[in-house]
């Protein structure tokens, strides 16, 4: 009986795979960054304060939701202890690791990001990055051979340094997915190094038909229009106070 | 280094386009066994030579791929999608184009789910650019900002400003510590030159972790090696200067400097009411603003607290200030660090005030005017030790303790004209005070899912206020025996002293991410004794003490609270709800002189708080709260004790709590984007059992005694704001409402009192950067008054304008203008 049972669902699977090649799940990750030095003697306050918001990061959970062609990668929502004065780290650290939605879709190689900025949602929508730089470079990850690919990002009007971005995929878990809207590599990104911060994979569970949809709220601009309008707001209110001070 | 990138480049460059000009193209498609299309799956293209280099290709919808390889190599295929058996294969590719067609099977073994073990490492970056100082210096220096100067690339201005290759350094640390407020001037002007072993500079320095990603940054840290032997350094500044009508100022500051310590004294004598230690300096003795950021309530106490109400109260006739502060930071080891201050204040002050008092208490109302000159002496000495030990993240414990010692006294002159009498009196003050506080806290990760923490503080107030009324007329007639002389002297001398406890342990335990629940005991118990005589001194020597009619407490209170708190802590979608229920056993025991009281009572407070989160700027919040309060010593002595020269208080043994609801609802929104701020509040307050005081009224002069009091009283406001900049105005629309009502009990009768106001600003403010800026507004108010029978409504309009322009770099021109 059992047995049989079993058997039916290995079949039903099987069928299913076969008739719609739906590849879907999600993918778990979490993330840490590099720690400043905290020197012997009196401390810093500063790199105290850099240093216990990067301590808080291991609490923060990122979840990539995945089918055919289209994955969703966002922060996942839990409710803030109350311990009191570690609520302000926790803030920090999650605008550290990024709040932002990212959306991809593959067949439009589009990728929409939900941001909150300024006091406001946008939908920024960009083409999906595909200048990666492969590398002959390898190393295991949890016993997965994963092969490294670079991309620069360059400096624009918002950030004013270059940002280098490494990606750690495994062509063994065939997906063309990963964190942070970074996708289109032959495999799975199971390292993400977004300047100094690293996004891991922790978990990978594949189901049948998950429903990915585009987030929706938010003012629709491009990336250009998006930076032209935070620096002219940093313009109008960063350096208005910096020039009192 | 800028030489090496573009060298890079160019070769990269190169490499690009060589390796592209030798390209061929293999394209093709990627179907299942069925020659149905496989959409997004991967073929990998490793090459044999490891200097080629590796190349992707993805299919694309309809499973076709192009793969662009170097001629004449290699390659090993891998074509792959998920649920099928990967497809390898050697390709040696020719000068040729190649189609390749590939079919994958269908691979039933299935991976369904994968925990992965694997962290990456952490590592320690810095963007540092190093300068052997010795190599640049002549040994002529003096200060660092001479040896700056020598540094190619680093540009130091006049006032002590330092930029390295174009960006400004913002903060200045010493053996990778922050050098006192980090500011670059106390540091380029008073580092000697001769102890500068390296300097480095750090770029993208961020100080605030939360700004990186905004502005990613053109911040730039400057860090100070020392040498060997020149760790330890001394110096400082002294300002001096003399003016018209005997006005002077002395101001120095010292600073003491090794890597395990440092001290900082700021001194000031000055008779022009100038206060040169400012509210930002007791921050920095404090901690640092980065620091007290983890605690936003701390920063609220230490803004709050009366020595910074000192630091910023300018309201004087005539100010003399003495005032010394010195600052300590010792490093015990790497977890433990003790750091403490001292400072001391002696300041006298001139004030002087006129009031107008209508007393509407019957048929018919009549003035008051009163003046009152004041002489005050304020000396203080506040203190503290704080230490920090934190042996990891799971982990912190803090001491503090607080002492102010505080010698007020004033010598004053009240003049008051009214219809009853026209009476000068002068009176003498002295307050002793003493004031200590201890405070532990700790806590500490106890499991993944428990964190614990305890607080205790211990406090102890001691004060002693005499005060001496002198006067040529009887006052209080009736009320105190005095008895016939030329000069009317009345003593008062009280004693106030407080010993509290508080404790609270609370545990947090986090069921999942949307279900918390927070328990906690705690207990409070206060020990406060209160005494006062009141008494007239005759010329001829011999004391009339009033204790005979009734004066004078000798009264003790001893209070014991203990609570068990219990909150539980939800999420639905974008809202947090928690409901709390505090249990509080309340025992208490009053004693006047000999005879003794107990009371015990048991009190359940509810509260609810609902947060609901558009977005990260827009928000509501939602407060309800039953609150209990208990009576103050005073309010429970229950013999007389002179207030004032027209009043006489007694307290009420028998009162037990206050209780009262609260409910505030806010509503804000906030987007830099569209300029917009909105903002609504209301709140509302419904008092079910409290205290009133019954007031006995005559002429000027009046006796009141607090009584329980059930009948209720409301208060309720509302305000809102809403303001929007377009282009470089500023428009904002602020309004507010308030309504109360309240008994009052004189002279034996009780009559309901209800006040009402509303008032509403409009202004409109211009945000130009060079040229002169200028609000304007117009304020109108409305007020009304009901009380037995007497109705007052009255009206104000107000128009306003402020202009203020910045010339010639450092001066500032404002003005104002009220109608």
């Amino acid at each position: 009986m059992n047995i049989k049972l079993t058997f039916l669902l290995l079949f039903l699977t099987f069928i299913g795979f076969s008739q719609n090649h739906e590849n879907s799940g999600s993918v778990v990750y979490k993330i840490n960054a590099s720690k400043k030095k905290s020197d012997q003697g009196v401390k810093d306050s500063n790199i105290d304060f850099y240093n216990r918001t990067i301590s808080r990061l291991d609490e923060l959970k990122y979840h990539l939701e995945f089918n055919k062609e289209k994955s969703l990668f966002k922060i996942e929502n839990a409710l803030v202890n109350d311990t009191d004065k570690s609520d302000f780290f926790l803030k920090s650290a999650k605008l550290f690791g990024g709040e932002e939605i990212y959306y991809t879709n593959l067949k439009d190689k589009k990728v929409t990001i939900q941001r909150t900025m300024l006091g406001e949602i946008f939908l920024i929508e960009d083409a999906i990055q595909t200048d990666w730089k492969l590398t002959s470079e390898t190393k295991l990850i949890a016993n997965y051979k994963c092969l490294k690919a670079e991309m620069i990002l360059e400096k624009n009007k918002i950030y004013v340094n270059d940002i280098k971005i490494i990606a750690w995929f495994t062509p063994e878990i065939p997906l063309p997915f990963g964190p942070r809207g970074y996708n289109g590599l032959p495999g799975l990104i199971l390292e993400l190094n977004y300047g100094d911060i690293n996004y891991y994979a922790t978990e990978i569970k594949f189901e049948n038909q998950v429903q990915i949809s585009k987030p929706t709220q938010g003012i629709k601009i491009t990336s250009e229009e998006f930076e032209t309008y935070i620096s002219q707001k940093i313009d109008e209110y960063g350096f208005e106070n910096k020039s009192k001070n | 280094m800028k030489l090496f990138h573009i060298k890079n480049t160019i070769l990269l460059l190169l490499a690009g386009f060589s390796s592209y000009a030798q390209q061929i193209k293999v394209s093709g498609k990627v179907t299942d066994s069925l020659q149905d299309p496989l959409a997004y799956a991967n073929i990998l293209a490793i090459p044999e030579d490891d200097s080629q280099g590796v190349r992707f290709a993805i299919t694309e919808d309809n499973g076709s791929y192009q793969l662009g390889l170097s001629k004449n190599q290699t390659y090993n295929l891998t074509v792959s999608f998920l649920g099928f058996t990967p497809y390898t294969k050697v390709l040696t590719t020719t000068e040729e184009n190649l189609i390749q067609n590939f079919v994958l099977k269908e691979n039933p073994n299935q991976l369904d789910e994968v925990i992965l073990n694997y962290t990456p490492p952490i590592v320690v970056k810095k963007d540092t650019i190093t300068y052997d100082v010795s190599r640049f210096v002549t040994g002529e220096e003096r200060k660092l900002r001479d040896a700056l100067k020598k540094l190619p690339g680093v540009e130091v201005d006049r006032a002590g400003n330092v930029t390295v290759q174009g960006k400004k350094v913002t903060k200045v640390l010493v053996e990778n510590k922050t050098f006192f407020t980090g500011d670059s001037k106390l540091a380029v002007n008073n580092i000697p030159a001769d102890a500068v072993d390296k300097v480095e500079i750090l770029d993208n320095y961020n100080e605030v972790a939360m700004l990186k990603g905004l502005q990613d940054n053109e911040d730039m840290a400057m860090n100070i090696k020392l040498k060997e032997d020149k760790k330890k350094f001394t110096f400082g500044d002294l300002e001096a200067g003399a003016g018209i009508k005997d006005r002077y100022v002395i101001h120095p500051n010292l600073f003491y400097y090794s890597p395990k310590t440092n001290v900082n004294f700021i001194g000031d004598l000055n008779n022009q009411g100038v206060k040169s230690f400012s509210f930002r300096d007791y921050l920095e003795f404090e901690g640092g603003f980065g620091k007290l950021l983890s605690d936003a309530s701390s920063y609220f106490d230490l803004f709050n607290s009366d020595f910074a109400r000192y630091l910023n109260n300018q309201d004087y006739t005539a100010n003399t200030n003495q005032f010394g502060a010195l600052n300590i930071r010792q490093a015990i080891n790497k977890a433990t660090d003790i750091s403490g201050y001292i400072i001391s204040s002696n300041s006298k002050t001139n004030t002087e005030s006129h009031i107008t008092n209508e007393y509407l208490n019957n048929e018919d109302p009549y003035f008051e005017n009163r003046t009152t000159t004041n002489n005050f002496n304020n000396f203080f000495t506040i203190g503290k030790l704080t230490l920090n030990y934190k042996p990891s993240f799971e982990e912190d414990f803090a001491y503090n303790s607080f002492i102010k010692v505080t010698n007020n006294d004033s010598k004053g002159l009240i003049n008051t004209i009214n219809p009853i009498q026209n009476n000068s009196i002068a009176t003498n003050t002295d307050i002793k005070a003493l004031n200590l506080k201890q405070n532990i806290t700790y806590s500490r990760k106890l499991s993944k899912n428990h964190t614990g923490t305890l607080e205790a503080t211990y406090t102890f107030q001691n004060d002693k206020p005499l005060t001496e009324w002198l006067t040529n007329q009887q006052i209080l007639q009736g009320l105190i025996p005095l008895e016939d002389d030329v000069i009317y002297d009345i003593l008062q001398t009280k004693r106030n002293s407080a010993h509290n406890v508080n404790a609270i342990v609370k545990d947090y335990w986090v069921l999942n991410n949307f279900n918390h629940i927070y328990t906690s005991v705690g207990v409070n118990a206060a020990f406060t004794n209160f005494y006062n005589q009141d008494l007239q001194q005759l010329s001829n020597g011999t004391i009339n003490n009033f204790n005979t009619a009734g004066f004078g407490n000798d009264f003790g209170y001893d209070f014991l609270n203990t609570f068990v708190g219990l909150e539980y802590k939800f999420q639905i979608g974008i809202a947090t709800f928690k409901p709390m229920l505090y249990t509080h056993f309340y025992s208490w025991q009053t004693q006047q002189f000999e005879e003794k009281s107990n009371h015990s009572k048991a009190l359940i407070l509810p509260q609810f708080t609902t947060k609901i989160e558009f977005n990260n700027s827009e928000k509501i919040n939602f407060k309800y709260s039953l609150n209990a309060r208990f009576p103050g010593i005073e309010q429970l002595a229950n013999n007389f004790v002179l207030n004032n020269f027209n009043s006489v208080y007694k307290g009420n043994a028998t009162l037990e709590n206050q209780l009262y609801h609260t409910v505030s609802l806010n509503y804000h929104k906030f987007s830099l984007f569209r300029n917009l701020n909105l903002n609504l509040n209301t709140n509302f307050n419904k008092k079910v059992e409290h205290f009133k005081n019954v007031t006995q009224l005559q002429g000027i002069e009046q006796y009141s005694t607090p009584v329980f009091f059930d009948l209720p009283e409301h208060s309720w406001s509302v305000n809102g704001a809403i303001s929007k900049k377009i282009n470089k105005i500023r428009y904002k629309l602020r309004s507010t409402f308030n309504y109360n009502d309240f008994y009052q009990i004189l002279n034996n009768d009780t009559h309901l009192n209800i006040s009402k106001s509303v008032s509403s600003t409009v202004s409109a403010e211009t945000f130009f950067k060079k040229l002169p800026n200028i609000e304007i507004g117009y304020k109108k108010d409305f007020n009304a008054y009901r009380s037995s029978n007497i109705i007052s409504n009255f009206e104000n309009d107000n128009f306003f304008a402020i202009l203020q322009y910045d010339f010639l770099r450092d001066f500032i021109f404002s003005g104002r203008l009220c109608l």
